[in-house]
C-alpha cells in the first residue's frame, strides 16, 4: 500500500460514494441536477449558460482559497492574481500573435504549473510571516501583479488584455463536429466543461483534507508550536498550502480566460476580486467545501446571474405599467452585497454551511 | 549514573555518565538580559527519569524549551546521543542556498534589461518580419538584443529601423529590401565606432516639405556614439543587476536556513518530544487524529523513499493502540476541544509517544491537578514509557510525579545581582 495507491483506492471510494445516496452526500445530487439541467432547458445554450460557467469557475478559485484560508489559517489576499496569472500564461501559449500556440490541455497544464512555481516562489520568503504581515504581502503581491499586467504591454496586452484565446478544442474534428467551433457557438460545452473541473477540484480538495497532508495543515492551524514539536515542518506545510491555493485558482484563470476568450483589463484581477472572493469563502463557511461553493453561489450568483434577470424584469413590468424607468437593481448591488455580509456574520459567524471543525474551534475560543 | 544541575558558573560539575543520551553543556539563556539558566551541566543517560525541580517556573520551562528548541540558547550546546540538535550542512542545502541564489540574480537581471523590450525583440519583431521560429533564429534574436544592435519593425506598412529595444526609430522605408540594406549599412557604422573611432556613413534621408526636402545626415556623431555605447549598457545593467541578485538571494537564503537550524521540527525528528504546561492540543480534531498527525509525521520521517510514502493501516492501529494506553479509547471520536484538563495532558502524552522518541520532556505534568489525578498521571507515565525511554519532567514540589523518578535535579535559584 503506498500513496500512490491510497490516493487512487480514495478516489475510486469517493466516486462509488458518488453514486450512493445519503443524507450526508451533497455532491450526488447537487451535481446531478447541474449536469442534467442543460438537457429540459435551452437558456443555457445561451447567456444563462455562460453566466453560471462564471460561477462555476470563481467556485473553482475559491476552493483554491479555501484550501489556504480555511484549512491551514493563512490569510490571503492575492488570490484573484493567482487566477489572473493563470489565465495570462493560457493567453501567452494559445493566442496566434505569439508564435507558441500550443493546444489547450497541454497550454493549462503548463500555466497551473507555472502559476504554482510562482505561488512557491512568493510563499517561500514569507513562511516565518504569520496572520496580518501575510496578508498584506499577499496584498502588495496582487496589486504587483495587476501593475505589471498593465505596464507589460507587450508581453500581456496592456489593458487590452491579450486575446483572440482560440477554444478549447480549436481544430480538433471528432466525426465531423468542429469541437472549437461547438464551444464559439453552444456555451453548453463551456458549461459541462467547468462543471467536470469543479467536479475534480472538489474532489482533490477533500482528497487532501483527508489524506496526512490536511490533518498536518490543521494541526499548523491550531497550534504551530505544538505542531512543530510532533515533526511537522511548519514552513514547508504552508509552503504546500500556498501553492496548491496558488494551482487552483490558476486553473480557474485558464477556464475564465479561454470562456471569454481574451484576457481582458488587469483591474479585474485586482484587490476587489480577492476580497469578493475570500468574502464568499467566509461567508459559506471556512474550512467547508458545501460551505464554500454555496457562499460563491450566493455571492457571485446574485451577482452574475439573478441581477441581470431581475433587471430585465423589472425594466419590463415597470416600462409596461409606468413606461419610465424608475428603479434598476443593478445599481444596488454592492449594497445588496455588504448587508448580506453584515447579516450574515452578526447571526452565523461561522458560516451558513460551517465545518464542524471550525465549530469546535470557535467553541475553544470562547471557553 | 548521576545527574546534576548546577547554576554555578565557573564551576561546572563534569559528571561521568557513559554515554549519555542527553547531555547538556554550559547552557545559558537569557531572558532579556537577566540569564534563567546560567551555565547548567546536565547529563542524563538512557532510559533514565529525571525530575527538575527547584528554582522558578520560567528557568524549568525555559529548559525545556532551549532543548527541543523552541527557545534559542544564549550559548552552550544541548546534544541527543552526541550530536547536536541542529540541521547539517548537507549538499542539498547547498544546492537549494545557490539555486535560490541564482534565480533571483535572474529575476533582478531580468528587470534590469527590461522584460518587455526583451519580449518585443524576441518574440513580436519575428513575427512581424514573419520569420520562423526556431531555436536558432529566437537564439539570434536574443543575442542581438544583448549587443545592441539594430532592427527592423514594421508599423502601418512602413518599415522602420529600430534600436533592439525599440525605444528610438532611426528611419523608415517603404521596402524591406530598402530597408535591410540600410540597416545594415548603420549596424556596420555602429559596430566600427564600438571598436574604434570610426567613420561616419554617409547615409542620409529625406525630410521636410516635399515642395522643399531637404537631405539629412541619418547618423551625425552623438547618435553613432549612443548606439555603439548600448551594449556596453545593457551588458552593464545585466550583470550588475544579476550579481546584486545573487548575492542578496544567497543572503537571503543563507539568513533563513540559519535561523531555521534550531526549529522544534529539527529536534523532534531528532527524537525529541514534549508537552506543554497548559497542554496545546489540537482542538478541532478529534482525539483519533491528534494522535494519527503525530503517528503520520514519525513514521514519515522514517520511510526511505523520497516520495515519503507512508503505511496507513499501520498508522491507523498504532494510533488506536496509544490512544487506548492512556485510557482515551471510550471517547476517541469526540472533539479534543471537548476534553478536561486531565485527559488534555494524556492526550498530549499520547501525541508524544507517537512520533516514537527517544527523548520525552514532560513540562509540568502536576500543574492543575489533585492529588488522585497526579497518582494516576504518575501510574500512566510509568506504564507507557517503559524501561527505554528517558523522560525528563519538570515539577513545582515533590509528589507522586517525582517519585517515579530516578533521579531529581534541582535548579538552585538564581540570584539576580
Amino acid at each position: 500500500m503506498n500513496l500512490y495507491q491510497n490516493f487512487l483506492a480514495y478516489f475510486l471510494h469517493c466516486s462509488s460514494c458518488f453514486l450512493h445516496w445519503s443524507k450526508r452526500n451533497w455532491e450526488t445530487p447537487v451535481f446531478t441536477v447541474l449536469a442534467l439541467a442543460p438537457l429540459f432547458h435551452s437558456a443555457f445554450a445561451g447567456g444563462l449558460g455562460g453566466q453560471i460557467t462564471s460561477v462555476f469557475i470563481i467556485c473553482i478559485a475559491a476552493l483554491g482559497l479555501n484550501v489556504m484560508v480555511g484549512f491551514t489559517g493563512l490569510l490571503h489576499l492575492g488570490i484573484a492574481s493567482f487566477f489572473g496569472l493563470g489565465g495570462l500564461f493560457l493567453a501567452i501559449l494559445t493566442v496566434p500573435m505569439n508564435p507558441l500556440e500550443i493546444g489547450f490541455l497541454a497550454a493549462v497544464l503548463v500555466s497551473v504549473g507555472i502559476t504554482a512555481m510562482i505561488g512557491t516562489l512568493l510563499g517561500s520568503p514569507t513562511l516565518r510571516l504569520r496572520g496580518d504581515y501575510l496578508a498584506i504581502v499577499t496584498l502588495g503581491f496582487g496589486e504587483v501583479v495587476r501593475v505589471l499586467f498593465l505596464n507589460l504591454e507587450n508581453v500581456t496586452g496592456g489593458t487590452q488584455g491579450l486575446g483572440p484565446v482560440p477554444p478549447p478544442g480549436f481544430g480538433v474534428f471528432i466525426t465531423g463536429i468542429d469541437l472549437g467551433r461547438e464551444f464559439v457557438v453552444d456555451s453548453r460545452w463551456f458549461y459541462y466543461l467547468s462543471l467536470i473541473m469543479l467536479f475534480f477540484a472538489v474532489m482533490f480538495v477533500r482528497i487532501l483534507e483527508k489524506s496526512s497532508l490536511g490533518r498536518a495543515w490543521i494541526a499548523v492551524r491550531e497550534e504551530p508550536l505544538a505542531a512543530a514539536t510532533i515533526g511537522i515542518s511548519v514552513a514547508k506545510v504552508r509552503l504546500s498550502a500556498f501553492t496548491i491555493a496558488a494551482a487552483i485558482a490558476g486553473l480557474a484563470g485558464c477556464l475564465s480566460v479561454a470562456s471569454i476568450g481574451t484576457t481582458g483589463d488587469p483591474n479585474a484581477f485586482g484587490f476587489n476580486r480577492s476580497v469578493a472572493i475570500l468574502c464568499a469563502v467566509i461567508i459559506g463557511g471556512l474550512g467547508s467545501v458545501p460551505g464554500t461553493l454555496v457562499g460563491v453561489t450566493i455571492l457571485f450568483g446574485f451577482d452574475i446571474v439573478v441581477i441581470p434577470l431581475v433587471d430585465a424584469w423589472m425594466q419590463r413590468l415597470q416600462s409596461q405599467v409606468f413606461e419610465i424607468n424608475l428603479f434598476a437593481l443593478g445599481s444596488w448591488r454592492l449594497a445588496l452585497v455588504g448587508i448580506a455580509l453584515i447579516v450574515v456574520m452578526r447571526f452565523r459567524p461561522v458560516g451558513l454551511i460551517p465545518s464542524r471543525r471550525f465549530a469546535a474551534e470557535l467553541q475553544e475560543a470562547q471557553q | 549514573m548521576t545527574s546534576e544541575g548546577s547554576m554555578k558558573s565557573g564551576n561546572p560539575s563534569v559528571l561521568p555518565a557513559d554515554n549519555p543520551l542527553l547531555s547538556i553543556d554550559r547552557l545559558t539563556v537569557q531572558s532579556g538580559t537577566l540569564p534563567v539558566i546560567d551555565s547548567l551541566e546536565l547529563d542524563v543517560p538512557a532510559g533514565r527519569r529525571v525530575a527538575v525541580v527547584g528554582s522558578g517556573r520560567g528557568s524549568r520551562a525555559a529548559l525545556l524549551d532551549a532543548i527541543c528548541g523552541l527557545r534559542s540558547a544564549t550559548s552552550g550546546s544541548v546534544r541527543l546521543n552526541g550530536h547536536r540538535l541542529k540541521q547539517a550542512f548537507s549538499a542539498k542545502t547547498f544546492w537549494g542556498i545557490l539555486c535560490t541564489g541564482v534565480l533571483v540574480g535572474l529575476l533582478f537581471a531580468a528587470a534590469a534589461v527590461d522584460i518587455d523590450r526583451l519580449w518585443l525583440a524576441v518574440v513580436k519583431r519575428g513575427l512581424v518580419v514573419e520569420e520562423p521560429f526556431t531555436i536558432t533564429t529566437v537564439g539570434k534574436r536574443l543575442r542581438s538584443y544583448f549587443r545592441a544592435e539594430l532592427a527592423i519593425d514594421r508599423l502601418a506598412g512602413n518599415w522602420r529601423i529600430v534600436t533592439a529595444d525599440g525605444r528610438e526609430v532611426l528611419a523608415v522605408r517603404r521596402d524591406l529590401s530598402e530597408a535591410r540594406e540600410l540597416r545594415n549599412q548603420m549596424q556596420a557604422a555602429v559596430t566600427a565606432r564600438r571598436i574604434g573611432p570610426g567613420v561616419i556613413p554617409d547615409i542620409t534621408d529625406l525630410v521636410g516639405d516635399a515642395n522643399e526636402p531637404q537631405r539629412e545626415l541619418l547618423l551625425d556623431e552623438a547618435t553613432l556614439d549612443r548606439l555603439a555605447a548600448g551594449k556596453r549598457r545593457i551588458r552593464f545593467r545585466g550583470w550588475s543587476a544579476f550579481t546584486f541578485g545573487l548575492f542578496l538571494g544567497l543572503g537571503m537564503s543563507w539568513t533563513i536556513w540559519q535561523r531555521g537550524r534550531r526549529l522544534p521540527e529539527v529536534a523532534a525528528s531528532a527524537g525529541v518530544a514534549r508537552t506543554f504546561r497548559v497542554p496545546r492540543v489540537f482542538p478541532a480534531m478529534t482525539i483519533f487524529e491528534n494522535v494519527l498527525v503525530a503517528v503520520e509525521q514519525g513514521v514519515r520521517r522514517k520511510s526511505s523513499s523520497w516520495w515519503r510514502l507512508i503505511n496507513k493501516s499501520y498508522c491507523i492501529a498504532r494510533t488506536e493502540e496509544l490512544v487506548r494506553s492512556v485510557g482515551l479509547a471510550h471517547q476517541s471520536f469526540i472533539f479534543a476541544s471537548d476534553l478536561s484538563l486531565y485527559e488534555r495532558r494524556c492526550l498530549e502524552i499520547a501525541r508524544g509517544l507517537a512520533m516514537s522518541p527517544r527523548v520525552l520532556l514532560v513540562d509540568e505534568p502536576a500543574d492543575g491537578m489533585v492529588a488522585k489525578q497526579q497518582e494516576l498521571l504518575a501510574n500512566l507515565l510509568e506504564e507507557v514509557c517503559g524501561k527505554e525511554l528517558t523522560l525528563v519532567l519538570t515539577s513545582a514540589s515533590e509528589g507522586p510525579l517525582t517519585e517515579i523518578c530516578d533521579n531529581t535535579v534541582s535548579l538552585s535559584p538564581h540570584a539576580i545581582e
